[in-house]
Formats: C-alpha cells, sequence, structure tokens
C-alpha cells in the first residue's frame, strides 16, 4: 500500500492524478496493447506483434514465488519498443560469498527491443521481430518473430520463440534446415554479461507460441489465454518449476487511463499479480499560464529622441522574460539592435512573439528592423532579425496569411557600422544565483543492494563576476542513503584498473556535507561559429583539475564538432580539499550530429579519446526528445579493456531522463531535471563529469535542449 | 590535518546552508502553490460582491449548468434581440425572449446547445412582452452537440401560469414575478418541465430553470443586473400577437 | 469593442500599403438541407476602406431579419477570397491529371476494374462542389472578442471575398466512390470534422475502436500540402461535415503515395450538404 501511495504521488506531480472511477478509460485506449509479465507489449509470458504508439511508458511490476520482475518499458519509435528489466531472482542469493552480497537474491538485469516488420492491414497482421534479455547476464535470452491480427474484439497472436521462449522445443528450428550452426545453443554464457551473444541469436530448440487477448464488453478488462513454449527446464531459480500445463489464463483490469491491474493463473498451479502504470511522453503536457501578447496600440514613441530605456527595458522584461544588456541604434534609425537573453519560455518564439510587440507598441513606425541578439556568458551566440512590417502585419492580423514566424529570421550575429550604443547596462559585480534543489543519486541491480540511493539536497550557486566568466559551486548534504553497502571487491587483491569510481562507498562515508563542485569557467568565442572555454578547479566528486573545450557549432546545421583535453586529479575521500595521487590526462574529440533526417528530433554524440582510468575508446550517446519536451538518452563507453577487467556489466553503460520543469508546474521554465539510471558503476570508460559543456551554452545555434 | 579540515567544515558549511535556504528555492515554491491554486479555485461557484456589481456597466447573470460550479456571465451584444452573455473563460450563452437558445465552450464535457427552430413563435417571446393573448403551445426541432451532425430532436412544450411570485434574486433583490411553468416532450416520449419567473412589471425573464432535450444539461439562469432595455416596459401594442 | 478595433485601424493605415484598395464582400444566405444551395439572401459590401469580418457581420445584423439571422449555423459558414478560390481550383486541376496518370498506370498493368474506379473518382473531383474557405468555425463572437480571430479583409488577399452562410441544420453526407468498387479503401474512411480537420478513421473489423489519424486545417495556410508524419491522433465523436471513401493504400504508387489526403485537402472545402455554389 505504501508503495502505492508513492507512485500516486509521481503521477500525481505528473499531472497525471489517477481518478479511481473504473469507468473513465478514454475511447481511444480501449484497443491498446497491453503489457506482459515481463514487459512490453505482450500476453503473459509470451509476446504478441502489437506495438503501441510511440512515446508509450510504462512501468510494470509483476509477482510470483520465484521472481519478482520491475520493467519499464518504453515506444521510443513507432517501429521500435525498448524494455529495461529487473528480475529478482527469490530463490537464490546474488552470490556464493555472503560477505560480497550479503543475503541479497540474485538479480538478472535484462534489456528487450523489439522491431516492427509489418503493419496491420485487412489481411495481414502486424509482425514483430524481438530479441529479449540481450546485453544481460542472458538468463531469459530468447528471440522470437509474433504476429497478431485483430478481429473485432479478439487480438489472435502467433509467435515462434527461440531460447527461453521455444525451451519446450514442440517444433524443430526451421534455421537448422537453413545452417547447421543453428541447431544448438550454446548452455553457458561467456564472462560477465552485458555483451551481446549474437552467436546465439536463434539457435537452440525453437517453440511455437500463441494466444488471444479478448475486450470483454465492459471496457476495463480484458481477458488473456496463451499457450506456452517454454518448458521451464533450466531455469534461473536453481528450483525447479513444475509445469502443469502449457496453457495460461489472465485477466486485465484497467482501473483508469494510466493504472492497470493483472492476475493470472499459470503453469495450471500458479497465481500470479502484477500492476503497471502508463503514460504517453509525447501528450504529456501541463496548464500553463501563459501571459498573453501584449495587445496592438499606437507606438509611444514619435521619435527616438523619446527613448526612455529604463522603461523599455522593463516593459521587455515582464513581457518577454527578455534581458536586455545592450542596445543599438543603426542604418539611419531602421534598425534597432538588442543584445541580452531570455530563460522564461522553453520555446525561444514565445519570447520573441512577446518582445517584438512591445517593440511593435513602443519604438517609432520608422524602425523596420528588430535584431535580437542571443548573449550566454557574454558571448552573442545567435541573433534573430525581425522585420517589422510583416510582424506588425501579422500583429494587427493586418491579413489572412500572416503570421509571426514569417518575420523571424536566424542569421549568424553580425555588427553594423554605424551601431549606436543607446544603452548598456551597467557592468556590476552581479549576485550568483543561489538555490537548492534535491538530487537522488541511484543505481538498480547492484549486487550489494538491489537500490542504491543516495538523497542529498544540493546547494548551487551559479554566478557570473565579469562577463566571460563563470563560477559553479555545489555544495551537497546528504539527507540519506545507502552507499555504505557499497562494497567493491577486488579479485586477487589487485585492482585491474585504477580506481576512479570504485570508491563510492569511501567519498560518500567522509562526511554528510561535502563540496561537490567549484569551478571557474571562462568562456570566448572566437569568430561566428567558434567557441572555447578554459575552466578549473573542483570539477566533479571525485576529480579536480584544469582543462580545456572548443567548439565548432555552424549556425543551423545539424552537426558540430568539439575537443576537450583536462589534467584531471582524484579527490581526496579523507579531506575536504585534498586531493590523492592518482592524477590523468583525459579529452575526448566529440562529434554532434542531429539525426532527425533519420530518427525524429534526436541527438547523437560521439566522444572518442581517452578516460578517466587511462583507457582509450568511444563513448557514444544516443537521446530522442518526445513532443514534451522529454528526452530519453542511453549511453554505452567501450573501450581497450577487457569485459574481464572491466568486471560485471563488460562495459560501462546507462540511461537518462530529462524532464523540462516545465511540465511540473504551472509556469513556464527553461530548466531540466534528469534522473539516471547506471546499472552498475566500474572503472572503465568514465568521463569527467565537468560542468557548463559548450553545446549545452551554444543550443541557440540550432536548438534541441530547448525549443525554437 | 585532516580533522582540522573537517572540523572546520562542518562548522562553516552549516551555516552557509542555513543562509542559501532563506533565499533558495522560492520561485519553484512559488510556482506549486499557484499550481494548486489555480487547481482548487477551479471549483468555486463564483459570487459576484455588490461592490464589484456596482463597478460593473454591462447587464450580468449567473448560469449553472447542471451541478457544475455557478458561473456569472457578462452581456456582451445584442444581436437583434440574441443576448450573448460571456463568461471569463470564453463561454458564450445565447439566450433570446429569456430562453437559451445556443452555448458555445461551455466547460465540463456537456453536450452543446447548437440550434432551436421556430423561435419566431416561441410563448416566451410573446409572455415577455406581457401581452394577454399568448399562444401556448410550441413546437420546435433542437439540435444538440458541437456541431452538424449531432442530433436532432423535436420537441412540444405547453406553457401554463403558476401564479404570482415574490422573488428573491441575489444580492439581496427582491422582485414581483409571474411564475410560468413550461411542459415539454420529447418525440420519444420522455417529459419533463421547466420554469421562467417574468418580472410582473417589465415581462422580462429574471430567473429560470429550463432543458430543452434530454441529451442536454439543464441550465438554471439567474439575473444579476438587468439589461436597460429590458427595463423598458413595454408598449402593450399586439407586437406579440403576430 | 469598436473602439478598441477602430483605433487599431488608425495604426494599420500607416502599416499596411495594400490596405487601401477597395474591396468587395458578397454574403449568400443558403437555405437548409431540403434544397441545398438554394441562395435566399444575398448582398454586396463595397468596401472602401478595408473592413474587419467582425466590421463585415455587424453590416448584416442590420441588413438581415431577426429570425433568419437566428436560424444561422455560424460555424458551418465559408469565407473565402477571388485569389484563394483560384489556389483550389490549380489544386483541384493538378489532383485530376494525377488521377487520370494513376488510371493510366494501373490500366497498363492490366488492372482495368481498378483503373475505373479511378476515372470514375477523377469525374466525381472535377464535379465536387468546392468553396475554399480560410476557417472553419467562424463565428462571429469569437472574431469580435479575439482580434487574432477577426482579421482585415484587404487586397492582400483578394479582390472579391465570399461569405457563405448556410442555416440549420446540417445533414452530413458520405462522397467519393462505393463500398463495392475495386481499389476502394473499406478499412478506411476519411472525415471531415467541423473545425476542418481530415480524419483518417479506422471503421474496418479489426481496426474500427483504433483511434483515427488528424490533420488540422491551419487557417492561416489553408491549402497548404500536409505531409502524413504530421498526423496527429483523435477521437471522433460522431461530429462530422462529410465522408470520403476514397482509394486504398495498396493502389497508391510510390509518386502518388500521399493521394488520398492531398484529394482531402480538396473535399474538407466540398460545401455544406454537397450544395452546388
Amino acid at each position: 500500500m505504501k508503495k502505492l501511495s508513492v507512485y500516486t504521488l509521481t503521477m500525481a506531480a505528473l499531472g497525471y492524478l489517477p481518478n479511481l472511477s473504473a469507468q473513465d478509460i478514454s475511447a481511444d485506449r480501449i484497443y491498446q496493447p497491453t503489457q506482459s509479465d515481463i514487459g512490453g507489449a505482450g500476453l503473459m509470458q509470451t509476446p504478441t506483434g502489437r506495438m503501441n504508439r510511440d512515446g508509450e511508458f510504462s512501468v510494470l511490476y509483476y509477482d510470483n514465488d520465484e521472481y519478482r520482475r520491475m520493467a519499464l518499458s518504453l515506444q521510443l519509435f513507432p517501429w521500435l519498443e525498448s524494455t529495461i528489466r529487473y528480475t529478482d531472482v527469490r530463490t537464490r542469493l546474488y552470490s556464493d560469498s555472503e560477505g560480497f552480497s550479503g543475503d541479497q537474491t540474485y538479480k538478472d538485469r535484462g534489456l528487450d527491443v523489439k522491431f516492427r516488420l509489418l503493419e496491420e492491414s485487412r489481411w495481414l497482421p502486424e509482425t514483430s521481430l524481438g530479441l529479449r534479455d540481450i546485453a544481460g547476464t542472458g538468463q531469459f535470452a530468447s528471440e522470437y518473430i509474433a504476429a497478431s491480427k485483430r478481429f473485432g474484439p479478439v487480438d489472435v497472436t502467433l509467435g515462434i520463440g527461440w531460447g527461453y521462449l521455444g525451451r519446450s522445443g514442440n517444433i524443430d528450428n526451421p534455421l537448422c534446415d537453413i545452417a547447421d550452426r543453428f541447431c544448438d545453443r550454446a548452455n553457458e554464457l561467456s564472462g560477465q554479461g552485458g555483451e551481446f551473444e549474437i552467436g546465439d541469436w536463434f539457435t537452440g530448440n525453437a517453440g511455437l507460441f500463441g494466444g488471444i487477448e479478448y475486450q470483454t464488453p465492459w471496457d476495463p478488462l480484458i481477458v488473456k489465454v496463451e499457450y506456452d513454449a517454454n518448458d521451464f527446464s533450466r531455469e534461473s531459480s536453481r528450483t525447479p518449476i513444475i509445469q502443469d500445463s502449457h496453457w495460461n489464463y489472465g485477466l486485465h483490469y484497467r482501473v483508469n487511463d494510466n493504472v492497470n491491474l493483472k492476475l493470472s493463473y499459470e503453469r495450471g498451479n500458479t497465481w500470479m499479480f502484477g500492476f503497471s502504470f502508463r503514460t504517453n511522453f509525447d501528450d504529456m503536457t501541463q496548464y500553463k499560464r501563459t501571459d498573453p501578447i501584449p495587445a496592438p496600440t499606437e507606438p509611444k514613441l514619435t521619435s527616438m529622441d523619446q527613448l526612455d530605456t529604463d522603461e523599455l527595458r522593463s516593459k521587455l522584461r515582464k513581457a518577454s522574460g527578455f534581458y536586455l544588456k545592450r542596445f543599438y541604434l543603426s542604418d539611419n534609425g531602421k534598425k534597432v539592435t538588442l543584445v541580452g537573453n531570455q530563460s522564461r519560455y522553453r520555446y525561444e518564439t514565445m519570447s520573441l512573439d512577446r518582445a517584438a510587440a512591445v517593440l511593435a507598441n513602443y519604438l517609432p513606425a520608422a524602425v523596420t528592423q528588430y535584431q535580437f541578439v542571443d548573449d550566454v556568458l557574454g558571448m552573442p551566440i545567435a541573433q534573430v532579425n525581425v522585420d517589422a512590417p510583416t510582424f506588425k502585419r501579422a500583429f494587427y492580423r493586418a491579413d489572412f496569411t500572416t503570421r509571426y514566424k514569417d518575420s523571424y529570421q536566424l542569421v549568424n550575429v553580425n555588427q553594423d557600422d554605424d551601431d549606436q550604443l543607446l544603452f548598456e547596462r551597467a557592468s556590476e559585480l552581479g549576485l550568483p544565483d543561489i538555490g537548492f534543489r534535491p538530487f537522488l543519486e541511484q543505481s538498480f541491480g547492484g549486487p550489494e543492494a538491489f537500490y542504491m540511493y543516495k538523497l542529498r539536497m544540493d546547494g548551487y550557486f551559479n554566478w557570473v563576476p565579469t562577463e566571460n566568466f563563470l563560477v559553479n559551486g555545489v555544495i551537497s548534504g546528504t539527507i540519506v542513503d545507502n552507499y555504505d553497502k557499497f562494497n567493491y571487491l577486488v579479485e586477487d587483491g589487485e585492482a585491474p584498473l585504477p580506481r576512479v569510481r570504485t570508491y563510492v562507498r569511501e567519498y560518500s562515508t567522509q562526511s554528510d556535507i561535502v563540496l561537490t563542485r567549484a569551478q571557474g569557467t571562462y568562456v570566448k568565442e572566437w569568430q561566428d561559429n567558434l567557441y572555447s572555454s578554459f575552466y578549473g578547479g573542483y570539477l566533479e566528486r571525485m576529480f579536480g583539475g584544469i582543462g580545456t573545450e572548443w567548439l565548432y557549432r555552424p549556425l543551423d546545421k545539424p552537426w558540430a564538432v568539439g575537443v576537450d583535453i583536462n589534467y584531471a586529479r582524484q579527490r581526496s575521500f579523507e579531506n575536504h580539499l585534498g586531493f590523492r595521487d592518482y592524477d590523468v590526462l583525459t579529452g575526448h574529440l566529440t562529434g554532434y550530429l542531429r539525426t532527425d533526417y533519420f530518427f525524429d528530433n534526436t541527438l547523437l554524440t560521439v566522444s572518442a579519446g581517452r578516460f578517466l582510468a587511462k583507457d582509450w575508446g568511444v563513448n557514444v550517446k544516443f537521446e530522442k526528445k518526445f513532443d514534451s519536451g522529454i528526452i530519453v538518452g542511453a549511453f554505452a563507453a567501450k573501450t581497450n579493456v577487457s569485459a574481464e577487467e572491466f568486471g560485471e556489466g563488460s562495459f560501462n553503460k546507462g540511461f537518462f531522463i530529462s524532464i523540462p520543469f516545465d511540465l511540473l508546474q504551472i509556469n513556464h521554465s527553461t530548466g531540466r531535471g534528469a534522473i539516471g539510471w547506471t546499472p552498475l558503476t566500474r572503472d572503465g570508460g568514465q568521463m569527467l563529469q565537468r560542468a557548463a559543456h559548450l553545446y549545452g551554452i551554444t543550443d541557440a545555434r540550432s536548438r534541441f535542449y530547448n525549443e525554437w | 590535518m585532516t580533522t582540522k579540515t573537517m572540523h572546520h567544515s562542518r562548522l562553516f558549511l552549516p551555516s552557509l546552508a542555513a543562509v542559501v535556504l532563506l533565499s533558495g528555492c522560492m520561485n519553484r515554491v512559488e510556482s506549486m502553490k499557484e499550481t494548486l491554486a489555480f487547481a482548487w479555485s477551479g471549483n468555486q461557484d463564483v459570487t459576484v460582491t455588490q461592490e464589484r456589481l456596482d463597478e460593473i456597466n454591462y447587464p450580468m447573470m449567473y448560469a449553472r449548468f447542471n451541478q457544475q460550479r455557478r458561473i456569472a456571465l457578462g452581456l456582451g451584444f445584442d444581436d437583434n434581440d440574441q443576448y450573448k452573455w460571456l463568461s471569463g473563460d470564453q463561454e458564450v450563452v445565447v439566450t433570446r425572449h429569456g430562453r437559451v437558445i445556443q452555448t458555445q465552450g461551455v466547460s465540463g464535457n456537456l453536450n452543446e446547445l447548437a440550434w432551436v427552430s421556430n423561435l419566431s413563435n416561441d410563448p416566451l417571446k410573446c409572455l415577455t412582452q406581457l401581452n394577454s393573448q399568448c399562444s401556448l403551445t410550441w413546437q420546435a426541432q433542437v439540435q444538440s452537440g458541437v456541431a452538424q451532425e449531432a442530433s436532432i430532436q423535436a420537441i412540444t412544450s405547453q406553457f401554463s401560469r403558476i401564479g404570482s411570485e415574490t422573488l428573491e434574486l441575489p444580492i439581496n433583490r427582491s422582485i414581483n414575478t409571474v411564475h410560468w411553468r413550461e411542459q415539454i416532450t420529447q418525440d420519444n416520449g420522455t417529459t419533463w418541465t421547466n420554469d421562467y419567473w417574468l418580472s410582473t412589471e417589465t415581462g422580462r425573464v429574471v430567473k429560470s430553470s429550463q432543458q430543452l432535450t434530454d441529451a442536454l444539461p439543464r441550465v438554471v439562469t439567474e439575473e444579476l443586473k438587468p439589461y436597460k432595455k429590458d427595463l423598458q416596459k413595454p408598449s402593450n401594442s399586439n407586437r406579440g400577437a403576430n | 469593442m469598436r473602439v478598441f478595433v477602430g483605433l487599431l485601424l488608425v495604426v494599420l493605415m500607416s502599416v499596411s500599403q495594400t490596405a487601401a484598395a477597395q474591396v468587395k464582400v458578397n454574403v449568400y444566405l443558403h437555405q437548409s438541407a431540403e434544397q441545398p444551395g438554394d441562395v435566399t439572401w444575398q448582398k454586396s459590401y463595397e468596401l472602401s476602406q478595408p473592413e474587419r469580418i467582425s466590421q463585415v457581420y455587424e453590416r448584416i445584423l442590420s441588413d438581415l431579419n431577426a429570425d433568419d439571422l437566428a436560424q444561422i449555423n455560424w460555424s458551418a459558414s465559408r469565407l473565402s477570397s477571388d485569389f484563394l478560390q483560384a489556389r483550389l481550383e490549380r489544386h483541384r486541376e493538378r489532383m485530376v491529371e494525377q488521377l487520370d496518370q494513376l488510371a493510366r498506370h494501373w490500366s497498363r498493368q492490366d488492372e482495368q476494374q481498378v483503373a475505373d474506379s479511378i476515372k470514375r473518382l477523377a469525374a466525381q473531383v472535377s464535379r465536387w462542389p468546392l468553396q475554399a474557405t480560410y476557417s472553419f468555425n467562424l463565428t462571429p463572437d469569437q472574431t469580435r472578442l479575439i482580434l487574432q480571430q477577426n482579421p482585415l479583409l484587404t487586397r492582400a488577399d483578394g479582390r472579391v471575398f465570399n461569405w457563405h452562410l448556410y442555416s440549420f441544420p446540417h445533414k452530413a453526407l458520405t462522397f467519393g466512390l462505393p463500398e463495392d468498387l475495386a481499389g476502394v479503401d473499406n478499412d478506411f474512411l476519411w472525415r471531415v470534422l467541423p473545425n476542418g480537420t481530415v480524419a483518417k478513421q479506422p471503421v474496418a473489423y479489426y481496426n474500427k475502436r483504433l483511434p483515427a489519424a488528424c490533420y488540422q486545417h491551419d487557417e492561416r495556410s489553408p491549402i497548404q500540402s500536409v505531409n502524413a508524419d504530421q498526423a496527429q491522433r483523435c477521437a471522433i465523436k460522431g461530429n462530422l461535415i462529410h465522408s470520403v471513401r476514397l482509394l486504398s493504400e495498396y493502389w497508391l504508387t510510390d509518386e502518388t503515395e500521399q493521394l488520398d489526403l492531398e484529394l482531402m485537402l480538396l473535399a474538407k472545402f466540398i460545401l455544406p450538404n454537397g450544395g452546388q455554389s
């Protein structure tokens, strides 16, 4: 019950307070594919050929005597479903060494992907190919092709599975006829898990499975029946699982649009229970209180001589959030240039619409061009030229077709020869931006405890003492954690890699209040497309040092390229400000590519170079932004450290979700908060976690994190 | 050395944290408070005070759809006797001679009233003229739903006079009225009654409880501030008779 | 309200040169479903100064009797210009041409029945009673309240504006091909919703409770082509202007992949009640 209320709170925070009356199921949710017991669209033990709508996100919990499962499933693209799953094997200990993992039961991590091959049509079923438990420890590894066809309220699925799904071998592996290598499947997994055992795919026993999903006339209720081709003969539970029947029966009950309950009777002898929560990253919205665009009036000024910059500044600030730093007049009074920035709206045009409206209502009609220069840390990043007569046509609704954006043009920053500076904000020593935010560090499925967490309160402080110079500070106070359980054991007495990340326990038990970061950064723009930064200090919790980053980023292009070089030294966990002996020269050459051409709203970042443990390799990061602004990303680093040296997991990888604050509150905001999942923290493939990356600072050159 | 540093920081850091706490996070908390305040005020009945009403220079009325919250509407336009009443949330209620003949954008997932036919023979048109020779039966087609293909129902209406009543209107106004009851029978056989209270002096509808088809919500209206045009006593000519 | 609009006009004079030239507005009132297309009242206004929609509406108020006025289904009214109508006719020509090409293609592939269906559709398309409009759901109350919904009628958009008004009630018809013809898509029916949204609604045994794919009307670019990727999921609650049955995707070639969607760009402008203009 307690668990449920925590979830309810989370859902409420996301704007989805469940309404507990059973009849409130939206019409378009009725035929939505349901989750299997394993995670991902399916029946109970077996998958279907169905795909959800893109952006669909489900959290599933399922329970029986041997296994407890938790799965996160996300429809990344209309043709790709991805599922991360943790299975708690209740009948087995994590390891044979009690000193290492205590009485914790065995946990298995798995990643599933499912690709759509065919959409449903009158004659053809929706058909998908899936891979279960890839890159995990492979306990439940299976491959399948499943096809689903709907007949009115009945959805019929037939599939063929290999591996765990087809263990009963109720048919001969059809691929065995093609090549001998498909006839047998390797029994044991090599190494530490986390690797793609491509050689095993579609090999060994194969089985036919299938079932039906019946939407009852009562909208919330669905009945499922399936035939499972697994015979549970080799089971991860290490206890015999008795199968009295291959037939499983289940009920799926939609409490409301976001909460589903599941009950099933499986193998002819076992009851199972589960629930799932769903939302969709594409349509999550939050009511916004938005100041309207100012109503049109006669321009207040008839000549620029009457200009009152204080009045103009405060009007701009109030209506659009634009913070004016410098104001120029040029081209015989026809152009004005406004240097500054806004951080009120996630959509830049929302601020532009309002700022241009203020200018249209204020400046003399003789001014025909408004130029907004986006200034970040004293660097002019990009410029938007607003053609005033066009803007006014839309503003006054002087015709049917002109819109505000017709008057906007994104250009490189240019300086007019006859620029006449009318106003410059006095360069005073600004006050630091100080605040507090809670921060949750977490890690799932580690050997020591399934869930390792640290809830801390970060006091942060961002200060721009002079133009181009930024100081970031973070002081963290631990509220509650279980990091003292972190128990990295070095086999054979000596660590194969320098311990750059595995002193977690030492760091976290050092003190409840620590200086997490104190970094000074100097930024400089060299010409239109080239930016650089120089920084030093306590760059992150575990390393301090100095470094420089350079970024070449052309305007409004899908690509950018950057390089960073850092001298980093490991921070002490015995005193607050000291250092340890370990130091490293680390840095990467990084390419950024907007892959929108292939996948809508995506960013690929590839960094090649030397990592913290002096290992060489490549880190690949892929980010997908959904319509709501939520970004889901994954990264993986493969370096010249062997899987054995790396330890469990084989290579460094993780997932993260970045949520615009905007979605959680009624006011607009450009801020984002992130939740990360790193399955395991080991020493290989680790990058420096410094602040103030240039790609983020220069977002206005081709917006990804905020919207145009 | 180590212990000294730690000692120092343990003293120093919490005090800094306390300072930061005071100034920090205000914006976010304010945002949350406003988010909640918004959700809360969304369900309250609207009440207009005497002071507010005095400042307002346009006619007003209250309306309540089914059991939802009461909303206040101001008269925005008078388009040839079609009164367009507007709320702060851009809801529009159109009345003609006291009968609600159209709604636009009414909140709460209710069916909208799109169209009522044969309005020129509506008994209310005659009764509000204080004419003594009114036909008390009426037939009409009523379209519910937002737009075109929504359902159309035929109704018959029969008016009867209940009697004179002194009515208490909001903000302590008391007014002499004639209470008329309208029996509506829909073509599917369902039947129910509507009530109208017409000012004895001017004939205008000052309060009503009306529903035209079973697919539509019941709407209760109450006059808050009368429309000047309606306050003129009708010249008891026989405008209503033809 | 009027004071406010007047002030804007002053502003505009200095802004828009083209605004000064004269435009003509024709207003037509069409009678209800029994006699589709019958014009029972019409009036032309020569505007020497540009006026907004709400001002033309005020003129109609003073010219039209109160009982006729009360019967108008404002949300079904259509307001267009000669420029816009000409663009729509050019799009119609292109579509008829594409349909003819597609028919010839299947004819060459010995799919004569399908080719015949396509020819039949082409003939229908060239006869559809089309009336372009900038906005669907044009209600005078909204134009008077919201400046952004109350544009000026100026030479920038046309010399002659036609405003067609329709009386209640409205009857939704189905256009396009009959169900039993070769090449016809019986799995999906295209719908035009009151706000101008075009929806592809699943209607077959296997998909009929699935959500429809919707394409919104944009009053600032009423005849702009849309892309199938821009579809949004939507539920259709039974309110619609009319339905259209088109060709199955199976018979669309790579060059005509979006033909149905492009045809709907025409079909959404079929006059309410299918009346003749």
